[in-house]
């Protein structure tokens, strides 16, 4: 008999003005979105190619010494485009996209009666790039902010905005609808249980939802495939698969809602007023409002207070390192007091600067973590980030990318201790050039840095939000099961 | 008969259940909106008045006339509050070098916010009004006249002696009256929370902005209903009506903006070419004034080509090299401040105030012939693709209301970009107060050690927002868009209605 129903729904949904109007919206976006997205994509990997090939030959131009590479580092390194894009920007274009691993070269000096000796900064991890929160406070305004504002067209703004909107749309009438032309009465006459009426209605409107859905999102995956620039891996595929799992459960959160509304109203254009302010405000309205909301909730120190502290901090070392400093650093081996002391000072400060930058990281991300927690009671925000999750770009890939360049920092300050303790010449005190080996470096030997895209840790950026989406899920499911058995039908 | 059709229209909407619980959202988000927006302005005072403070400081602290490079400012604009716009996008700290014709991109940000923040869409009273009362006056207008028909009461009317034109025009009136009644009552709660506030101090001109605010937003409302009325008129079932209008909301209001916007972002693509050969033809300016300077430094009559001419003493200064190829910035700037002069080199003293005479003129000169070049080659380079974006966006009536209302409360770019222009009005008040103290040609210009130069007389840096009357002329153009729109659909309506069969 659920076939039957399930058959009729279908069939008065296929027919409709509302499906016809919807599938033509979907595809055109689905469309634009693949244009859009191979241009984009094919930009931004011409410019991470172009750059990290640069920032390999700069490089190469430090391995001439050793102390050379000690002082100036790996130089910069860059977060690798996610080919996903195209599901998820996750607004790619105002994060950062590269965190520099070099040197300012900025001097501190160290005098005692007439002798004076200089130190040089050494190299440490630097983020946001374009603002050296340790020097300047000041940001210039790029050429994009004075663009208007706009959101992305991407599957997630499909899914978001226009998936949920046709699942109000097919079924604000479903329950009200029939009652008020009392075809429902005559249905439950016959031997049908409320839930198998449900259950119809449910998978009648599923289907009609995901039938242009699946069908744009083919469309859009050909145009991208067929274009042959934008190499997909299977990994990418079950990616793909997992994102079209959570629109379409997205999809059935509001299917049941517009069900449970129905089912509650005795009109249709009551049920449709409601529903659709439901929709402005849960989708809409209420994930931007709260993120501003969330961003006053946890207050950050001024990057004004932040570089006085900063300041402070690093004077502070530099008075501890130089009150035990007698005479200036030599060249000897092995190293003379001066010289380890010089060398463990110049590498706690470059430690001190990347836990300072760190740490000013973390206090713009709680930030940014309240902002996010309070959206999340609307599925349109979880959507969103659980797509961003899943394909790879937005924060939490952002935060991935930047605790591997904190790896590998680590990795290559290792190798240059372990590439001075192979020289026998030198004093073994990595930092200062009077205390590191001058030998040159052999630049295959050097690690060098590639952002990885792992699979394991987006999905685990983006359980969180599926998993609370399965609740939403839950919720209007029994809530609808639960209101519609109680229902009157007049 | 038209009033008795305008009371029954009024009263039917009225006691509906769509009127209740959109007027009951309305205000509820714009009680959210306004405590947001105001707790966003008070933060952005707030660092604005220290960052005024700190600046003030520094430019009492300085103690030569070459010294003077003035910060200044741009004060929040409490209007935002209705529509945050540019205003807390763009710079709003800007240093004043009279060797540097300043332009919006030198400008940097006093309050360095979070990075990640702007992944949220700014939220504010015209974007609640653009999307709640927008869908309401849809609500209302889809069964107007094809909900009628449908269930015979249009007949029943048509049955009296009235005109279409009276029934029309009573539908129009009776559902303008009952969107008006929640964006008023909007509009009041914001004034008395803002009023209530105190930290916030409006003038009259901001009232009439705001009452400009409150017509654009009717015009607005009205144009929306009247889509949703035109639907109504030409379609013959109410539920075709509904799912059009719905549909065509969704794509004006939620999607073509953001579409337009981004295509433009992606296809249209900044003229890198006129940067580098605009960049090349200010670096030959430079040229030819540090030419300039290497001859007089050659010919002056003294040994050597140090711009120090020997003189002996204590020397301080500060030397500004800045350069960003992208936004064509360039600027050369040097400060001196001799706090010590040895009694002999006393008489070569008037060598370097020579010089200074000199020098200072012609620095002045090619930053002016520099800021020539740089200022249309931005506007063509940076400017273009916002502009074309806006053009654009221009179809859309919610694109038109937003624009608009930033228009009117100056917060569109244009009101942004008034302050870089009172910027460089300032420089040249700067460069008269010079030649007015006669700076370049006095010893304090590059020493400080008969005392610190007294800078009472120094015009201090005061920013107005446009007067309202700009404003007027700056919302006028999508203003008239809206009620152009306004009128097309009316007469569309009335032209279908009259020769409609009942």
């Amino acid at each position: 008999m659920i076939f039957y129903i399930v058959i009729r729904e279908l069939y008065d949904h296929l027919s409709s003005l509302r499906f016809a109007l919807t599938t033509l919206l979907i595809l055109i976006l689905m469309i634009v979105n693949a244009v859009v997205y191979l241009g984009e994509h094919k930009q931004r990997m011409g410019i991470y190619r172009g750059r990290t090939i640069a920032s390999e030959n700069r490089l190469q131009s430090r391995c001439e010494t050793l102390y050379d590479l000690v002082l100036r580092g790996p130089g910069h390194l860059y977060k690798k485009p996610s080919p996903l894009a195209f599901c998820a920007d996750g607004g790619e274009r105002l994060l950062l996209d590269e965190v520099r691993g070099t040197s300012e070269r900025r001097i501190r000096r160290w005098w005692n009666g007439d002798v004076s000796y200089e130190f040089t900064e050494i190299w440490g991890l630097t983020y946001p790039p374009n603002v050296d929160i340790l020097f300047i406070s000041e940001q210039v305004p790029s050429e994009r902010s004075i663009m208007p504002d706009y959101i992305k067209i991407d599957w997630g703004f499909v899914t978001a905005v226009l998936l949920s909107f046709m699942g109000i749309l097919f079924t604000f009438d479903a329950i009200s609808g029939e009652q008020e032309r009392g075809t429902l009465r005559l249905i439950l006459s016959n031997s049908i249980s409320r839930s198998t009426v449900i259950c119809g209605k449910f998978l009648g409107a599923f289907w009609t939802i995901a039938i242009p859905f699946l069908l744009g999102a083919i469309v859009n995956i050909s145009i991208i495939y067929l274009s042959e620039s934008v190499p997909l891996s299977g990994s990418h595929w079950a990616r793909l698969g997992l994102i079209i799992c959570v629109a379409l459960i997205y999809t059935s959160i509001f299917i049941f809602l517009g069900i449970l509304v129905s089912s509650r109203v005795k009109e249709s254009s009551t049920s449709l007023a409601i529903l659709l302010l439901i929709w402005t405000v849960w989708v809409v309205l209420l994930p931007n409002a709260l993120g501003s909301v969330g961003n006053r909730l946890h207050a950050r120190p001024s990057a004004r207070e932040f570089m006085a502290q900063a300041r402070d901090s690093r004077e502070d070392l530099q008075e501890r390192y130089f009150a035990r400093i007698k005479e200036p650093p030599k060249q000897e081996t092995p190293a003379t007091i001066a010289t380890a002391l010089g060398a463990e000072y110049v590498n706690k400060d470059a430690e001190l600067r990347d836990r300072l930058h760190a740490g000013y990281l973390s206090e713009e991300l709680r930030q940014i973590q309240t902002a996010r927690s309070l959206t999340r009671i609307s599925p349109a925000a979880l959507v969103q980030y659980a797509f961003e999750g899943l394909a790879g770009t937005g924060l939490s890939r952002h935060l991935d990318f930047i605790s591997q360049t904190r790896q590998y920092a680590k990795q290559f300050r290792q190798f240059l201790i372990d590439t001075d303790r192979a020289d026998p010449a030198s004093p073994h005190a990595v930092g200062i050039p009077e205390g590191t080996s001058q030998k040159p470096v052999n630049f295959d030997a050097v690690p060098k840095f590639e952002d990885q895209h792992h699979f394991s840790s987006d999905f685990d950026a983006a359980i969180v939000d599926l998993l609370l989406l399965i609740l939403f899920l839950l919720v209007l499911f029994v809530g609808t099961f639960l209101s519609f058995l109680h229902t009157e039908i007049g | 008969m038209f009033w008795v059709l305008l009371r029954r229209e009024i009263l039917a909407h009225l006691i509906t259940f769509r009127f209740a619980i959109t007027v009951i959202t309305c205000l509820l988000l714009v009680a959210t909106t306004m405590f947001i927006r105001i707790n966003d302005y008070e933060q952005r005072l707030a660092s604005y008045n220290a960052a005024r403070d700190a600046h003030r400081d520094e430019l009492l602290s300085t103690r030569t006339y070459s010294f003077l490079m003035p910060k200044i400012d741009r004060p929040p604009n409490p209007l935002s509050i209705f529509n945050a716009g540019m205003d807390s996008r763009l710079g709003n700290t800007l240093r004043i070098y009279y060797t540097h014709v300043p332009v919006l991109w030198d400008a940097h940000s006093h309050s360095s916010g979070n990075l990640f923040i702007d992944h949220f869409y700014r939220i504010d009273l015209v974007f609640v009004f653009q999307f709640v009362l927008s869908l309401l006056a849809l609500l209302f207008a889809y069964d107007a006249i094809a909900g009628e028909r449908e269930s015979g009461t249009m007949r029943v009317t048509m049955s009296n002696p009235v005109r279409r034109g009276s029934i029309l025009g009573a539908k129009y009136v009776g559902a303008m009256t009952c969107l008006i009644l929640p964006l008023i009552i909007s509009f009041i709660i914001a004034l008395i929370w803002i009023v209530s506030t105190g930290s916030i101090v409006f003038s009259e001109a901001d009232f009439l902005r705001i009452a400009g605010i409150l017509l654009t937003s009717i015009i607005y409302l009205s144009a929306i209903y009247l889509i949703g009325f035109f639907i109504s008129a030409s379609v013959h079932r109410t539920a075709t009506a509904l799912m059009l209008s719905l549909f065509v909301w969704v794509v004006l209001v939620l999607i073509y903006p953001s579409v337009s916007v981004s295509v433009v972002d992606q296809l249209i693509k900044p003229q890198r070419s006129r940067l580098d050969s605009s960049y090349d033809a200010m670096w030959q300016i430079r040229e030819t004034a540090n030419e300039e300077v290497i001859e007089y430094l050659q010919n002056d009559g003294v040994e050597g080509e140090s711009e120090h001419f020997n003189v002996e003493g204590s020397r301080g200064g500060l030397n500004v090299g800045l350069s960003n190829q992208r936004t064509l910035m360039r600027i050369d700037f040097r400060a001196y401040d001799w706090q010590f002069i040895s009694p002999e080199s006393e008489k070569r003293v008037p060598h370097v105030i020579r010089y200074h005479q000199f020098l200072a003129p012609l620095r002045i000169d090619a930053a002016e012939k520099m800021g020539l070049i740089r200022l249309p080659a931005l506007d063509q380079i940076r400017f273009r693709r916002a502009r074309i974006a806006q053009h654009l966006l221009r179809l859309s009536p919610a694109a038109m209301y937003n624009l608009a209302t930033q228009a009117w409360l100056g917060t569109d770019l244009d009101g942004v970009v008034d302050f870089f222009e009172a910027a460089r009005h300032y420089r040249r008040t700067l460069i008269n107060y010079f030649y007015d103290e006669d700076a370049f040609s006095s010893r304090q210009w590059f020493a400080s050690d008969q005392g610190a130069v007294n800078l009472d007389d120094l015009p201090r840096f005061v920013y107005q927002r446009a007067s309202l009357w700009i404003n007027v002329t700056r919302a006028l153009p999508d203003l008239q868009l809206l009620i152009l729109l306004n009128v097309a659909l009316f007469l569309g309506t009335f032209a279908i209605f009259v020769r409609q069969e009942i």
